[in-house]
């Protein structure tokens, strides 16, 4: 299937996954593995969505809960949060973490061309970490930017930035 | 052309900088043994460029050499002079390396200029040399013979070779036959078994003055072509014995392994009738086994990183199959726990020494600073190091040059003051720097000391209050005054010297050596000096800790500040309005963890144990529910999202598998004390 469909160029991989109500998808290449949720050691005085730290196989891996950063009720540990686990690069280097996500739905093949630009007029909360809209089946995903909304400097960014500017 | 084996460039900035130091120490202390040792490193590294086919290289080096060859003689006037040229040079040579063929325009004018000069002073030096030693040839002679050793050679082609194949073997040879003739000895004897073009053996005797080590690295980047084996035959140079040559021929027609035996008892037999007196003080080993190497080897620093962190991850895995015996008891299975511990812990000792290196490896580069500035504001230093074989972790010897080097810089250039001033005070004109390294404890002090003027507490305030870092009304300690200097934003200098203030403050230095877990102390008295202490532990990769618990969390504290633990009731630690226990009849500040940290996983215990730690001669106490034991912990970073909680030095892995975070109280007791200098 994937042969047939070179031609028709750009199939892009997304795993789709749910935070709160909404349901979002990320770009396949970023995903390292998909956890369970593990013994999370809280580390104090951080804020609020940075989560704990976690054992992923001798490594001390960063947490992330995402619904907390993007303003969202902070995720209820149910059977099927899982813990996605990813890699971004950060100032040359490349950094992982995990971010909890409320349910992790499927992988998508999708048509590059299908993203759609975000509306711009919902300014509720931080579309800058949007990268697109995608239909599918009547439904709607938001295509996270991982390097936008997962930088470090972001961080002190969101304390302090308002008005939440679209990208093209 | 320009395959320039990592190797080579690795190795021949090691040979500079082994010719660096020992000029650098030629010039306090004028021993011979020291040029011998630079002239010998600028040989091996002019080998190793020939090889590379960098005869430019190889012919600058060779200027060096012939001019060093005439410091060696003694027969110099400006020995001072010329040692400082030579230092130019090798600087020039150490540039070079970042650019071996010389390609670009700017070094390619600068090396031209370079090679003329060194080609003047060269011929200069010859020709002094041939005066001189004209009017004393024969005790030069009998010098240099003294410490010839006659070697035989055997080398054994392992891939085809035939004498216009230009392999650098051919060039090899030559230098070696060379070293005995550029000693007034050309009795060598080469010996070429050709069969249809193709060689099959060399049998090289050579008398000089280089050990077999020295030889053997004049193999170094071909030695997987070549199947090599040297002998030391004699400690003197056996081609002034008459009988030497015959016999040589009379063992032409022997296989190498006779021929070895044929000469050592040729070699002793010499020994024994001419020379009795030495044999007590120097025997040789009669055969240098040919399969012998030399006792170190090179190994990536990659390496020893993964090996590292492989032994760390074993520590890990140690402590969950303790605690997994523990809980099973099955004899055997306990036993072999306990074997593996032992075992592990060796290892792991055996490991992190691997990632010491002795301070002196940073020192060429310190001592040369101290030279040179010291020099450039004509004033006089004496540099003493003491400790210098003190290890620390590598990592540590990379990242504390730089503060280390800023430190000096600052010593000489405010520190120091100049000989006409020092001679007024009543000090010995030359100033001196005192650079002390040795262990305390789980950490090693570097200590740097001059005999300068010492700081001004006055004039550091008024700068301080001028550029805003502190404020006026604030009333400061002396000690406190002087640590304003490492506040970002401030410099003492009043203008910007070539030597110190080049936009890197203590500030940095601060940062530096706080980034390394490290910290730094400062004392100093006007008008006699300052010392600055750096305090670094040992390595970042494993410490010994105390394991706490509190609210369901497990804190790991480093040993080596816990002082003292109490049982304190909970209550005692509410409404107390100055958070101050009495402690052993004395008054000790105290940090309630479960406040400070907001941990609230359960109900606080009845009594709560307040462990106190020592934090720069201050002690304070703090709080947990609960005290595990001793824990081993195996530092990890825990990323760069948690950089703002700096009070967290990293994380541990418990047995267990959870995650235990490691507290770095100094910074705790900061978060907790510390008042903005200007509100």
């Amino acid at each position: 299937m994937n042969q047939e469909e070179e031609n028709s160029q750009n199939i892009k991989s997304f795993l789709s996954f749910r935070l709160n109500k909404e349901k979002f998808a990320m770009e396949v290449e970023k995903v390292i593995e998909i956890l369970e949720v593990p013994r999370i050691t809280h580390v104090p005085k951080a804020p609020e969505y940075m989560k704990g730290v976690i054992n992923l196989r001798g490594k001390v891996l960063p947490l992330i809960d995402t619904c907390v950063k993007f303003g969202l009720p902070a995720i209820d540990l149910k059977i099927e949060t899982c813990i996605v686990v990813v890699a971004i690069q950060i100032n040359n280097e490349m950094i992982q973490f995990g971010i909890l996500v409320d349910e992790v739905l499927e992988v998508l093949e999708e048509d590059e061309k299908e993203i759609q630009s975000s509306p711009s007029i919902e300014k509720k909360n931080s579309i800058e970490f949007i990268k697109g809209i995608l239909k599918v089946d009547e439904e709607f995903l938001m295509i996270l930017d991982l390097d936008k909304a997962f930088s470090i400097d972001e961080v002190h960014l969101l304390k302090t930035s308002e008005e939440v500017s679209t990208p093209a | 052309m320009s395959q320039f084996d990592k190797l080579f460039i690795e190795e021949a900035n090691e040979q500079l900088e082994i010719a660096e130091q020992a000029l650098l120490n030629y010039e306090t202390n004028a021993a011979p043994a020291l040029i011998e040792e630079a002239f010998r490193a600028l040989h091996t590294f002019k080998g190793a460029a020939y090889i590379f086919s960098l005869k430019e290289l190889g012919d600058f080096a060779h200027h060096i050499e012939s001019i060093l060859d005439g410091v060696r003689q003694g027969s110099l006037s400006s020995i001072d002079e010329i040692i400082g040229k030579l230092l130019v040079y090798l600087d020039h040579l150490k540039r070079l390396m970042s650019d071996p063929e010389i390609n670009n325009e700017n070094e390619r004018l600068k090396h031209d200029k370079i090679s003329a000069e060194i080609n003047i002073l060269s011929k200069e030096i010859a020709n002094e040399v041939k005066n001189f030693e004209q009017k004393n040839c024969n005790s030069t002679i009998q010098e240099i013979e003294d410490d010839c050793c006659t070697f035989y050679l055997s080398i054994i082609p392992k891939i085809k070779l035939s004498e216009s194949s230009n392999h650098p073997i051919f060039n090899i040879i030559e230098e070696i036959t060379e070293l005995g003739s550029s000693q007034n000895n050309p009795h060598f004897i080469t010996e070429e078994n050709e069969e249809a073009q193709i060689i099959q053996h060399w049998d090289i005797y050579v008398a000089c003055p280089q050990s077999a080590e020295d030889l053997e690295d004049l193999f170094m980047f071909i030695d997987s072509d070549v199947d090599l084996g040297i002998n030391k035959i004699a400690d003197s140079n056996l081609f002034e014995k008459e009988e030497f040559e015959p016999f040589l021929e009379s063992i032409k027609g022997f296989s190498p392994a006779e021929k070895i035996n044929e000469l050592n008892a040729f070699g002793n037999s010499i020994q024994h009738t001419e020379i009795e007196v030495t044999e007590e003080i120097n025997t040789p080993d009669p055969v240098i086994n040919p399969n012998l190497k030399s006792s170190s080897i090179r190994v990536n620093t990659n390496k020893i990183d993964q090996l590292m962190n492989l032994v760390s991850e074993l520590v890990t895995d140690q402590a969950s199959l303790s605690l997994f015996a523990e809980k099973y008891h099955i004899p055997e299975l306990e036993n072999l726990v306990e074997n593996m511990d032992r075992h592990i812990i060796q290892l792991r000792d055996i490991t992190f020494d691997m990632t010491l290196v002795p301070i002196e490896s940073m020192m060429g580069r310190l001592r040369r600073l101290v030279r040179d500035s010291s020099k450039a504001l004509g004033k006089e230093v004496e540099f003493i190091v003491d400790g210098g074989n003190t290890e620390l972790d590598k990592i540590f010897i990379d990242s504390l040059t730089d503060p280390l080097m800023h430190i000096l810089r600052n010593s000489i250039d405010h520190g120091i003051e100049c000989p006409e001033v020092r001679k007024e005070a009543g000090k010995p004109e030359k100033g001196t720097i005192r650079f002390e390294a040795y262990y305390s404890g789980a950490n090693v002090h570097i200590d740097i000391s001059d005999d300068g003027k010492g700081l001004d507490t006055e004039v550091i305030w008024e700068k301080a209050v001028q550029k805003g870092i502190v404020d006026k009304n604030r009333n400061l300690s002396t000690k406190e005054m002087m640590e304003l200097i490492f506040e970002p934003g401030f410099s003492t200098a009043k203008n910007i010297t070539d030597v110190s203030g080049r936009g890197v403050g203590m500030d940095v230095v601060r940062k530096n050596i706080t980034e390394l877990k490290g910290e730094i102390e400062l004392n100093s008295e006007k008008g006699k000096g300052t010392k600055i202490t750096i305090k670094v532990p040992l390595t970042l990769s494993i410490i010994d800790g105390l394991l706490v618990k509190i609210a369901e969390e497990f804190f790991v504290i480093p040993i080596q500040v816990v002082k003292k633990c109490y049982e304190v009731p909970y209550g005692k630690l509410l409404h107390n309005f100055n958070d101050i226990l009495i402690l052993d009849d004395r008054q000790i500040p105290f940090i309630n963890l479960r406040e400070e940290l907001a941990l609230n996983g359960n109900p606080p215990p009845e009594y709560t144990i307040a462990i106190t730690v020592l934090n720069r001669n201050k002690e304070v106490a703090i709080t947990a529910d609960e005290i595990i034991g001793e824990y081993q912990a195996v530092l990890k970073p825990i990323g760069q999202h948690y950089k703002d909680q700096d009070f967290i030095s990293g994380a541990t892995i418990l047995g267990d598998g959870t995650v235990a975070l490691v507290l770095d109280t100094n910074k705790l007791v900061e978060l907790k004390s510390k008042l903005p200098l200007n509100s």
